[in-house]
């Protein structure tokens, strides 16, 4: 990793498209977390939040929800905001794992907006393939998808092309990835960073290199936000729910209260005993998995590209293990799915009554519920869920 | 059961107290079922909806919920349409298990009401109390409550009884029940229902008798009706829900969200296979059962009151088993749980000012969701 890695020019922009689950959470964390300290050493992260991901989804005018119900188009000066921020005299970083779908044409007037060829980089993370598909398969999960795991690898690594497994390697094809990006920028001026399974640091150190930075700088600032995984019953739980409510609710309804409201609070507020078991990636799909990987490997080789990390690491094969769907939720998960949906709809109640108070105002309104107040919320989200 | 039952008199009133999970709920719902019926047999069941409840609280002028926190009152003339559809020449049926925990005073009242102990019989129907134990232990955990099984017991069996033992007691000690209805209308007007242990006809037969119906008239009436119990791994989830949440909630909040939302839906909407474990007693508690069981049996027996079935059976010990928390969750129950709620938030499109107004000003009177108890958690 420490392969003398030159940083990016003063005045330039280093965009980040991900790809997801290759520690792009952990790293938009530090960098929003370090933000004055950055500033300090001539590094930029624009904005004022930790993700850039409204900025690029305007940006790119992607459409956000499920299609044709509820999707929409975030507004362009969230976009607008940033390309003032980015003009800047030192390193400025831009990091979103939702430009590793954008169309070509797209990719390139983003980086045109953004100062053109000879301004920006593009780096890419990458992981083995095989520890990005039980990731990815939940990911799907929690937004709305009901195919089982192994369902979902057949599609995936079947060899006649779906517009699920289009979509998908659209995404994943790690060598396509980083030739589109390449055409753009330049293969010079285009960074693969390759991510070995287990190391936590990998990701940190590439960017402190590429941003001039003091080793270490970011890597400290590790935050606790874990995004940890779920586990194969709290995914087959949220599965079969989504199976459940299949066409009953719009993209709004579904993302408050699922989304944000039970997997949010199920993932979070706990952590998983050792015995609960993880997704597992049946033998027949890990073993596919590792021959992708080494195809990635081979044609990031000779891609010509700027390679950080050993490709080969790309090839490794996933731990397999049965794939058979769980039968039983881990109490505690249970009941912080429970409460993560409760403490969601009394939010939206609580905020629909104040609106209806205020609309309403000439009118005598009788009082809004008050027992769950704000404070309330925030204590029992804070306590989270115990024993 | 072959005890040749005599009718009640036509023009009288039959006044069903419960108590809790000796069958209430089915017969009820039979009752309902056959209300048109019932008028041609010269029998009537007021009201026009499933279960007579809300006119009981209006009657007895009892609160329902929680009682520091958004408890609702329920109007009295509920009740009064209630008494003046009880002037009937035929005979006369009310049945509600909120019966159970009326003061004497009240009941008297109420009895008055319906045209004094010359016109009204009571009749009340009884299980062994081991039987009777993990029901109201969930069905306290229906209503917020979060102590684990373990702990209701010690708290029920105590030597010194908490004011929360004395209000069980007030309501399942099989004697003293009897005895305060009797000592209001009667001894030989009132009537002891003994139901044996998995007899799902017993209670309809009793009140096919009591009500001069033809046999089998209510009984083929049953529907596999829900108010099944909760699983231990049900209620252990319910119990540890009620922890986080309970505190947090309006009673409204907590019956809306919790009771219908997650526990109806997840109870109805579900049958769990035979092997998941239940709820078990532990063997000290099933011990102290058959103790208090004998004692009722013996009572019931002594007291003088009409009885109906064998005594015998109340004094019947449970299975016990050491009681163990559940560790997870049937995956399904998880399931059906959150889309329960999920759903029930979703139903009425959302957002919408005409839906806010309707929050804000909403009423907690839907009639049938008052189906079963909510003590003070």
């Amino acid at each position: 990793m420490e392969s003398s890695i030159a940083p990016i020019g003063q005045g330039e922009v280093l965009l980040h498209v991900g790809l997801h689950k290759t520690g792009t959470t952990a790293l938009q964390v530090a960098l929003a977390d370090s933000r004055e300290l950055l500033e300090e050493h001539g590094v930029r992260y624009p904005g004022k939040g930790q993700y850039h991901h409204k900025a690029i989804l305007a940006g790119a005018e992607r459409p956000y929800g499920w299609r044709g119900n509820g999707a929409r188009i975030t507004p362009k000066k969230h976009w607008n905001r940033l390309l003032k921020e980015v003009d800047y005299p030192g390193r400025v970083i831009i990091s979103s794992e939702f430009l590793d779908d954008v169309k070509p044409e797209v990719g390139a007037r983003l980086v045109e907006q953004l100062g053109g060829s000879d301004r920006v980089s593009v780096v890419i993370t990458l992981r083995a393939i095989g520890s990005i598909l039980p990731s990815a398969w939940q990911q799907q999960v929690k937004s709305g998808m009901t195919m089982r795991y192994e369902q979902w690898l057949e599609k995936i690594l079947a060899d006649e092309a779906s517009s699920k497994s289009d979509h998908f390697w659209w995404r994943h094809d790690q060598v396509a990835q980083v030739k589109r990006w390449a055409e753009i920028v330049g293969p010079d001026r285009t960074y693969a960073v390759v991510i070995a399974e287990g190391d936590r640091n990998a990701i940190f150190n590439a960017f402190e290199a590429l941003l001039g930075l003091p080793h270490d700088l970011l890597a400290d600032r590790q935050g606790l936000l874990a995004n940890r995984s779920m586990t194969a019953a709290e995914a087959e739980f949220v599965r079969r729910l989504n199976k459940e409510l299949v066409g009953q609710m719009s993209w709004d309804e579904f993302s408050s209260l699922v989304r944000r409201g039970l997997v949010l609070n199920m993932v979070e507020k706990r952590t998983p005993g050792p015995d609960e078991v993880k997704v597992q990636t049946p033998k027949w799909a890990a073993e596919r998995a590792a021959e992708l990987g080494q195809g990635f490997a081979d044609g990031l080789r000779t891609s010509g590209v700027q390679v950080i990390g050993d490709p080969q690491a790309l090839a490794a094969e996933p731990r397999s293990g049965s794939a058979n769907p769980q039968q039983a939720l881990d109490m505690d998960a249970a009941v912080a799915a429970a409460l993560g949906v409760v403490t969601e709809a009394l939010a939206q109640r609580r905020q629909l009554a104040e609106q209806a108070a205020i609309e309403t105002a000439p009118l005598p309104a009788p009082a809004p519920a008050r027992r769950w107040s704000a404070r309330g919320v925030a204590r029992a989200m804070k306590r989270g869920v115990s024993g | 059961m072959a005890t040749p039952v005599s009718p009640i008199a036509n023009g009288e009133v039959l006044l069903h107290v419960g108590l809790h999970k000796t069958g209430t709920t089915a017969l009820q719902v039979a009752l309902a079922d056959a209300r048109l019926d019932l008028e041609q047999h010269g029998v009537r069941y007021p009201g026009t909806s499933t279960y007579q409840h809300r006119a009981i609280m209006g009657g007895a002028g009892k609160a329902y919920g929680w009682q520091d926190r958004g408890a609702k009152e329920v109007p009295r003339k509920t009740w009064d349409a209630l008494v003046s559809q009880s002037r009937f020449k035929g005979r006369t049926i009310v049945s509600s298990e909120f019966l159970d925990n009326v003061e004497a005073d009240v009941a008297a009242r109420m009895v008055a009401d319906l045209g004094g102990p010359q016109r009204v019989r009571v009749v009340v129907t009884l299980r062994s109390i081991g039987a009777i134990l993990p029901s109201a232990w969930q069905q306290r955990l229906k209503s917020g409550y979060a102590a684990p099984y373990s702990q209701f017991l010690t708290t029920i069996f105590a030597e010194q009884r908490s004011r929360r033992a004395e209000r069980f007691w007030f309501r399942h000690d099989q004697v003293e029940q009897l005895r305060r209805w009797a000592d209001i209308v009667g001894y030989d007007r009132t009537y002891a229902v003994i139901i044996p242990d998995g007899d799902r006809t017993a209670i309809f037969d009793a009140f096919e008798g009591l009500l001069a119906l033809p046999a089998g008239f209510l009984a083929k009436r049953e529907v596999a009706v829900a108010n099944r119990s909760m699983t231990a791994g049900e209620a252990e989830f319910l119990r540890r829900l009620n922890k986080e949440v309970a505190d947090e909630l309006t009673w409204d909040q907590y019956a809306t969200k919790v009771r219908e939302g997650i526990v109806l839906t997840m109870v109805e909407t579900r049958k769990p296979p035979a092997e998941e474990p239940r709820i078990q007693t532990p063997a000290w508690a099933a011990d102290q059962a058959a103790e208090y069981g004998q004692r009722f049996a013996e009572g019931v027996a002594a007291l003088g009151v009409q009885v109906i079935g064998d005594p015998g059976a109340l004094a019947k010990r449970p299975r016990s088993a050491p009681y163990r928390r559940a560790r997870s969750m049937p995956l399904d129950a998880a399931v059906a749980a959150a889309a329960g709620l999920v759903r029930y938030e979703t139903k009425p499109a959302t957002a919408g000012r005409r839906q806010a107004w309707r929050v804000l000003t909403r009423r907690s009177g839907r009639d049938d969701t008052v189906r079963e108890d909510a003590d003070e958690a």
